[in-house]
Parts: structure tokens; C-alpha cells; sequence
């Protein structure tokens, strides 16, 4: 499984393996709201994900924004694709974890 | 490949298609502006695309061509046959330099050569070499009409809004922003997601992307504009130049969808106003007009009006500006009745009917064991749409034939004009349609036949005038469906296959013999053999050393047929069948011992029993009589060497015919049609004489498909052994 999302012993664990693009983004979104259903923290681990378009960052966002509005812990390890992005964007700050 | 460059291939691909269309009109028809306009702008896209996925040899190369089309455009260069000639060199060279760089590789020095020789021909369509560009930022101070205190800063403002279906029409607004660095220094960036509904409703697909920019250039105007040409009707683009009035800014800001107060303290952290000039112009508007402040529609009002009356803003992005999404989106959805699609979901999705085929065929068995009458009805309606559905996946990859045959109206016309020779090609059936796949892999052997037929086959035309023909030779592609065939022809009517030529040309390579008569079809299909070809015939146009062989080859891998029909002095016509659908086919289900066959239904004529007095009759030759004529068969126990299951005289035959041959296979039991979900054997199983496939019938079963050709060849091979007579 390219997305892989578990339970782990302080929360959630989801490992994207997969490009963070729109061909995988229906499955993405799942994936994460899947995660922040299950547990109090959620840790995303992109650091094996070989790209990053709009449609992953905007899903990165999205978690991002969902689990400060529901009081959960986001920790997101990086890849050099979602790097690169965030970089782009300007938006590193808000992602560093 | 990367998406943005994949995409890139693919629409400069059509776009170079259209270049050449747009310069074969001009050349018959001078004056048409239809494809002057069509030809500048398809250059001026693959110019400002390349840019955008950063190939700049292809964007440095388009940029002069555009500049002398241009001129042509204008009216200042006229279209005369030199200049399209040259025009036409450097759409090739332009497709091969877009080769070469998406495929990261450098151009050779004798690419480079062509190029400088190009650029040095197109130099003189244009004018001497411009004065230095004029100082971009004081004239657009100038331009500036000061309404009320100009900001102080010095950078460009860029907002962008990109609409929701930019990233499902294959644009990302990543690849711009990777590109601005280009045109000048991006001194602040701000991203907005503030459009993204909640998580629940937020469409994955859809691109809810702002951005605020400020950006340090000494570019024009236009050419921070034509960052943004490929996107403009997906993207609301606003750009005020340096030192704008303060009062656009405020617009600007109304004119957005965010809150006003935080776009003020975007513009104001981005460095493009200070907050002074913000709180002094908020104060002045207060005190102003009463039009109320913060509805967008107000905001953009107002904005439209001063910044038309300032001058500053291309009629273009203030348009793109102005206009509603839905709008643009109801204009474009009314254009455009096509979409992108990626061919693996395509062929994911066609996986996925095969496999309802499948399991639909299961049920079927089911249901007849049951023998529920209701049930059985339902069984009948659900058979019935499984079929509609893989009717219509296999329909969606078909596309009309229409554009590939007009591609070859370009390579008639050179090999006309290299030739010195005089050539129409006609073409009909262009609304046939065909399997995308196939089309791509018949493309390379219809090349090669055009080529034969253009340079060997058409006549020069004083030997045609000589031969009573007249001067200009006719070159003809047709397309029609014969029952589940596409058939495709290119005729000539040139000079012809000579029969005694061929006849002594197999004689001398040792493919024919002497003391065997040959009809004119036997003869015509030595063409086919590998090595026919001789070093004298291959030109330097068909000179890959691709000889009809391996046309044969490529049609055969397709399962299709090629025929050569031809008369001396008259013309030559070739003729490919093709079967409709690659993956599924109707089949006769058999088996032999533990093992089954699946026969395709288009060759089978009709089943016998072999019964013991029909072998006997047989005097132990492999065949039967069959209503007075004699019917060889081969034995599938024979071919793989199985054991059968049934007694001598239990077996059936299955009659079938390929390309006029009949034969006959013999198996233990027939179990009636099936459709057969094609799957590919792997190279394994590639020499496998008599296997074309294999299927998996509804109870998971595996099921070989037999290739009737090799079987009735095998069966032709087993008479001459035994008997030691020529093939029939």
C-alpha cells in the first residue's frame, strides 16, 4: 500500500508513499481525514513521496488547517518534494514541525 | 517525464500539426489570414509554453520565428513559397529541438549548424536589430495617469486567483511560479488558500490557489503578462505596474474575494505599499464616495473603471480580471467538448470491464445451474449491459482516422517536390474510426507504403504523359469497417508491380523456384519476405532499410492482413484489415483432454464429428471430405502433444478459415461461444506456434486461444511431410 495509515501507540501514523499529486488526491484526502478520525495526533510522514503538485499541498493544507481546528497535534516529516513546494509557496514556517 | 512536460508534448505536438496544415493552405492559397492567424499563434504558444516547462532552446528558437511571423501578420512581409519552404524547415527543426530537449539531451553540431542556418534566413524577413528596449518602469510611470499619490515602491504586483479547474485541465500553478524567477526577482509571496471549503466539501481535484506577488523586473509590461498566456482563462491575473496610483491598490484590494484588512497587510508586508499609504488612501476613500467599501462587486466596479482610465492594465488580464469563473467556464465547456484523459485510467478502466466480462460470465453459469426463471431474466438484462458497457469502454479509445491520414499530406507533398514529381493524395473514410493504440502502431507501416507509393509506385510526370496517364499522379487513402474489420487502402495509380520483375528478383534471392507456376497473388506477396528490398530501391526517404517485411510484420502483430492487389501500368493498391477491438473477442470454447481452446468465431465456418468412416475414408492422410471437397485438419493432440479424452471417432472438427484457406482442427468437445477477455502471454510464449492469447473463462479457468494462421500453416507443413508434395 502506497498510503498507509495506522494506529500506533500515541496516535496516527500515515505514510505516504505515493506521489502527493492530483492523480492520487481522492485517495490522499481519505487517507488523512481517515487519520485525524482516529486518534488525538497524527504523524505524516512524506519523506518517501517522490513529487508534490498543488493538489498535495492543498491536502497538506487541509490537514493541516483541520487538526488546529479540532485541537489535534500535526507532525509532518519532509521529503525533498514537499520541501521544494513549501519553499515555493513560501510556506515552510507553517509547516515546520 | 514530468507532468507539466508531458503535457507540453502533447499539445506542442498538435500544435506543429497545425503549423504545417496552416503553411500547405498558404502555400495554395497566399491571402487566406485565417492561417496566417492560426500559424502565428500556434507558434506563439509553443513559445511561451516551452518557456513555462523550461526548455529555452525550443522558446529562444520559436521567439524569432514568432518575430517574423509577426511581420507576416502585420502585413509587412509578404507570404511568397521561399518563405513558406523556410517555414517549414523550421517547424521541423522546432519538433526535432523539442525531442531532443524533453529528453534532456543536448542538440548535435549538426542540429546546431541547421539552426544557425535557419536563423540566419529568417534574419532576413526581419527588420534591423531594435533599439535597447526603452526603460520599462519610467514609461509605465508615465502611463500612469496620477489620480490622487503614487505608491513609492518600485516592484510589480501580481495577484493571481486561480480558477478550480486548473489543475484537472493539466496546468499547475507550480510551473509559474517556478518560471516567474525568469522575468525578474520575486521579492515577496504570499499564498492564499482562504477559497478551500471545509475539509469535508473541498474538492481534491480543484485548485482553490492564490497568490500575492511582488516582483522586481526591468521587463515590459507584456512580457510579465505573457507569463501568464497559458493560464489566462483559467487564472484571474492582476498586475499593477511600480508606482501605480495607491488608489488601484485599494481597488485591488476591494476587488478580491479575502478580507480587505488582511490584503492590506499582504501588500503592506509584500513591500508593495507602505502602511501609511494604505491607512491615508482607506481615509480618503471613507471620506469620499458612498459607494459601499468591501463588497467585491463595488470594489471591482471601481476597479475596472480606474484602471481603464489609468491606462494601466492590458485589455486582456483586465478581462481575465473582470469576468466570472462560471462564466468562463460556460464559454469553455461550449468550445471545448473534448477533456484529457490520462490512457492509464483509460486502460485501467477497460482492465476493470474485462474483468465484469469475466465474472459476469460466472454468474451466468450460476444462474443456469439454478434454473430460476426470475433470476435467469435478470441474468439476461445484466448480460446485456456488461455488453453495452464494454461496447462503449472499447468506443471511448477509438478515435476517426481522419487526422492521422491528413498527417500524410505533408509527406506527399515533399516527396512530390524532392521527386520532382507531381502528386494529390485524396483521402476518404477519415470518419472511421479505430483503437487509439492501433493507430499509433499503424502509423510507421502506412509511412512506409506512402512512401513506396509516392516514390516508387507514381511515375515521373513525363513517363505518365508517355503511358497516355495524366501528369499529376493520385495517391488515395480510404478507411471502411467490414463487419468487425477496419480496412484500410492506399492506392496509386502508378506504374504499377511488374509480375516477371518480382518473379526473377525471388528467383535470384532464392525465394521462388523455378519449376513452380505462381499466381499473381503468390507473386505480389514475395514483396513481403524479409530481404526483398534491394540496396537500389532503398531511397534515402524510405531508407530506414524498412523493407515491407516488416510492415507485414507490425500489421501482423496487430492481427491483422495486408494484400497487395496491383496491375501492371495501372496502379498498385494495398490493403489492411485490422480486427475492431484488440482485447475482447467472441469465441468457440473447446477442450482437448484437461485442456481448453478457445477458437476465434470470426474464422470458424462450421463443427463435424470424425467419425471413424470418415477417417477411415482418409487412408491416413489428415483429412476429411467435406461436401466434395477435401478438408485437411490438424490435431490439437498432434500440435501439443496431449492426450486426448475421448475415443477415435468421438472427436469433433472445427472448420475454420483464415484468409481464404480452410482447415480443420480437431478437438475432443465444443462447448459453444464465449466472449473471451484477451490476456497477454508474456514473451514466454511468444514462439509458441498456434497460440495467440490466453483467456480466463467464468470458473477462473484458463483457456489458450488458438492463432488459427499458424495453425492452418502447420497444417499446410504436415501434408508436405508426410506426403512430400508442394504446399497447396
Amino acid at each position: 500500500m502506497d498510503i498507509e495509515v495506522k494506529k500506533t501507540g500515541e496516535g496516527v501514523s500515515v505514510i505516504v508513499r505515493a506521489g502527493m499529486t492530483i492523480y492520487r488526491a481522492h485517495d490522499l484526502k481519505e487517507a488523512f481525514l481517515e487519520a485525524l478520525r482516529e486518534g488525538p495526533a497524527v504523524d505524516l510522514d512524506l519523506s518517501g513521496s517522490p513529487e508534490m503538485d498543488s493538489a498535495g499541498f492543498q491536502l497538506l493544507w487541509m490537514l493541516k488547517r483541520k487538526a488546529q481546528a479540532e485541537g489535534k497535534t500535526l507532525r509532518v516529516r519532509h521529503g525533498d518534494a514537499s520541501r521544494s513546494v513549501l519553499d515555493l509557496f513560501r510556506m515552510a514556517e507553517g509547516f515546520l514541525s | 517525464m514530468d507532468e507539466g512536460r508531458r503535457i507540453f508534448a502533447a499539445e506542442s505536438a498538435e500544435l506543429l500539426e497545425e503549423m504545417e496544415s496552416s503553411l500547405l493552405s498558404l502555400e495554395g492559397s497566399p491571402e487566406d489570414h485565417e492561417s496566417v492567424n492560426s500559424l502565428f499563434r500556434a507558434v506563439h504558444t509553443i513559445k511561451g509554453s516551452s518557456g513555462i516547462v523550461g526548455l529555452d532552446p525550443v522558446e529562444a528558437f520559436a521567439h524569432i520565428v514568432e518575430g517574423v511571423l509577426d511581420r507576416v501578420r502585420e502585413g509587412e512581409v509578404g507570404v511568397g513559397d521561399d518563405l513558406i519552404a523556410l517555414l517549414l524547415r523550421c517547424r521541423d527543426h522546432m519538433a526535432a529541438l523539442i525531442d531532443v530537449s524533453l529528453r534532456d539531451e543536448t542538440p548535435e553540431a549538426a542540429m546546431n549548424a541547421l539552426e544557425a542556418e535557419l536563423l540566419s534566413a529568417l534574419g532576413t524577413y526581419l527588420p534591423q536589430p531594435k533599439a535597447a528596449k526603452p526603460q520599462a518602469t519610467p514609461a509605465s510611470r508615465e502611463e500612469a495617469a496620477p489620480e490622487g499619490r503614487l505608491a513609492e515602491s518600485e516592484q510589480w504586483h501580481i495577484s493571481l486567483r486561480f480558477g478550480p479547474d486548473v489543475l484537472k485541465n493539466g496546468l499547475d500553478p507550480i510551473s509559474f511560479l517556478n518560471y516567474l524567477p525568469k522575468v525578474g526577482e520575486v521579492v515577496s509571496l504570499t499564498t492564499l488558500l482562504d477559497r478551500m471549503p471545509p475539509a469535508e466539501e473541498m474538492d481534491p481535484e480543484a485548485c482553490y490557489l492564490g497568490f500575492e506577488i511582488g516582483l522586481r523586473s526591468e521587463q515590459e509590461k507584456q512580457t510579465i503578462e505573457d507569463v501568464f498566456e497559458f493560464v489566462r482563462e483559467d487564472c484571474e491575473i492582476r498586475i499593477l505596474a511600480p508606482g501605480s496610483a495607491i488608489q488601484s491598490y485599494v481597488n485591488l484590494i476591494e476587488g478580491l474575494p479575502e478580507d480587505n484588512l488582511m490584503l492590506g497587510e499582504i501588500l503592506i508586508k509584500g513591500g508593495t505599499l507602505t502602511r501609511r499609504e494604505l491607512e491615508e488612501a482607506l481615509n480618503a476613500q471613507f471620506g469620499g464616495e458612498a459607494a459601499p467599501a468591501g463588497t467585491a462587486g463595488a470594489g471591482v466596479h471601481r476597479l475596472g473603471d480606474i484602471l481603464l482610465k489609468e491606462n494601466m492594465v492590458h485589455p486582456r488580464v483586465l478581462d481575465a480580471a473582470l469576468k466570472k469563473q462560471s462564466q468562463a467556464q460556460a464559454r469553455r465547456a461550449i468550445e471545448r467538448q473534448t477533456i484529457r484523459v490520462d490512457t492509464e485510467k483509460l486502460d485501467q478502466m477497460i482492465n476493470m470491464v474485462g474483468e465484469l466480462v469475466i465474472a459476469g460470465a460466472n454468474v451466468v453459469q450460476h444462474a443456469a445451474r439454478v434454473r430460476d426463471k426470475g433470476l435467469m431474466q435478470s441474468v439476461d438484462m445484466m448480460t446485456r449491459l456488461v455488453e453495452e458497457v464494454r461496447e462503449r469502454a472499447m468506443r471511448v479509445r477509438m478515435v476517426q482516422l481522419h487526422d492521422t491520414f491528413n498527417r500524410f499530406r505533408r509527406v506527399v507533398h515533399d516527396i512530390a517536390r524532392d521527386r520532382s514529381k507531381e502528386i494529390d493524395l485524396f483521402i476518404s473514410g477519415g470518419e472511421t474510426e479505430m483503437d487509439k493504440t492501433v493507430i499509433e502502431k499503424i502509423k510507421d507501416p502506412l509511412m512506409h507504403i506512402i512512401r513506396n507509393a509516392g516514390d516508387h509506385g507514381i511515375e515521373r510526370p513525363e513517363e505518365r504523359a508517355a503511358a497516355g496517364k495524366p501528369a499529376r499522379g493520385t495517391i488515395r487513402m480510404n478507411a471502411y469497417q467490414e463487419t468487425s474489420d477496419i480496412v484500410i487502402e492506399v492506392s496509386d495509380d502508378g506504374r504499377g508491380l511488374d509480375r516477371e520483375v518480382l518473379l526473377r528478383k525471388a528467383l535470384a534471392l532464392g525465394m521462388a523456384r523455378e519449376d513452380v507456376s505462381y499466381t499473381d497473388r503468390e507473386v505480389s506477396r514475395f514483396l513481403f519476405e524479409p530481404g526483398f528490398s534491394t540496396a537500389a530501391e532503398v531511397t534515402n526517404i524510405s531508407g530506414r532499410g524498412v523493407g515491407m517485411d516488416v510492415v507485414r510484420r507490425n500489421i501482423e502483430s496487430l492481427r491483422g492482413t495486408v494484400d497487395i492487389i496491383s496491375e501492371k501500368g495501372a496502379g498498385t493498391t494495398i490493403r489492411i484489415r485490422l480486427p475492431l477491438t484488440l482485447a475482447i473477442i467472441e469465441g468457440f470454447l473447446t477442450s482437448v483432454g484437461d485442456a481448453y481452446y478457445v477458437i476465434p468465431m470470426d474464422m470458424v465456418l462450421e463443427c463435424l464429428e470424425l467419425s471413424e468412416r470418415a477417417i477411415g475414408e482418409a487412408h491416413g492422410r489428415h483429412h476429411v471430405n467435406l461436401r466434395g471437397s477435401i478438408l485437411p485438419y490438424v490435431k490439437l493432440t498432434d500440435l501439443f502433444s496431449i492426450k486426448s479424452s475421448v475415443r477415435r471417432g468421438a472427436e469433433h472438427v472445427v472448420v475454420v478459415r483464415y484468409a481464404g484457406a480452410t482447415t480443420g482442427i480437431v478437438v475432443d468437445r465444443l462447448y459453444g461461444e464465449i466472449q473471451a477477455v484477451i490476456k497477454d502471454m508474456g514473451r514466454l510464449y511468444r514462439h509458441v506456434r498456434g497460440i495467440g492469447g490466453a483467456t480466463i473463462l467464468g470458473d477462473g479457468t484458463v483457456a489458450l486461444i488458438l492463432d488459427v494462421k499458424s495453425i492452418v500453416q502447420v497444417a499446410m507443413e504436415q501434408e508436405d511431410a508426410r506426403f512430400g508434395r508442394q504446399a497447396e
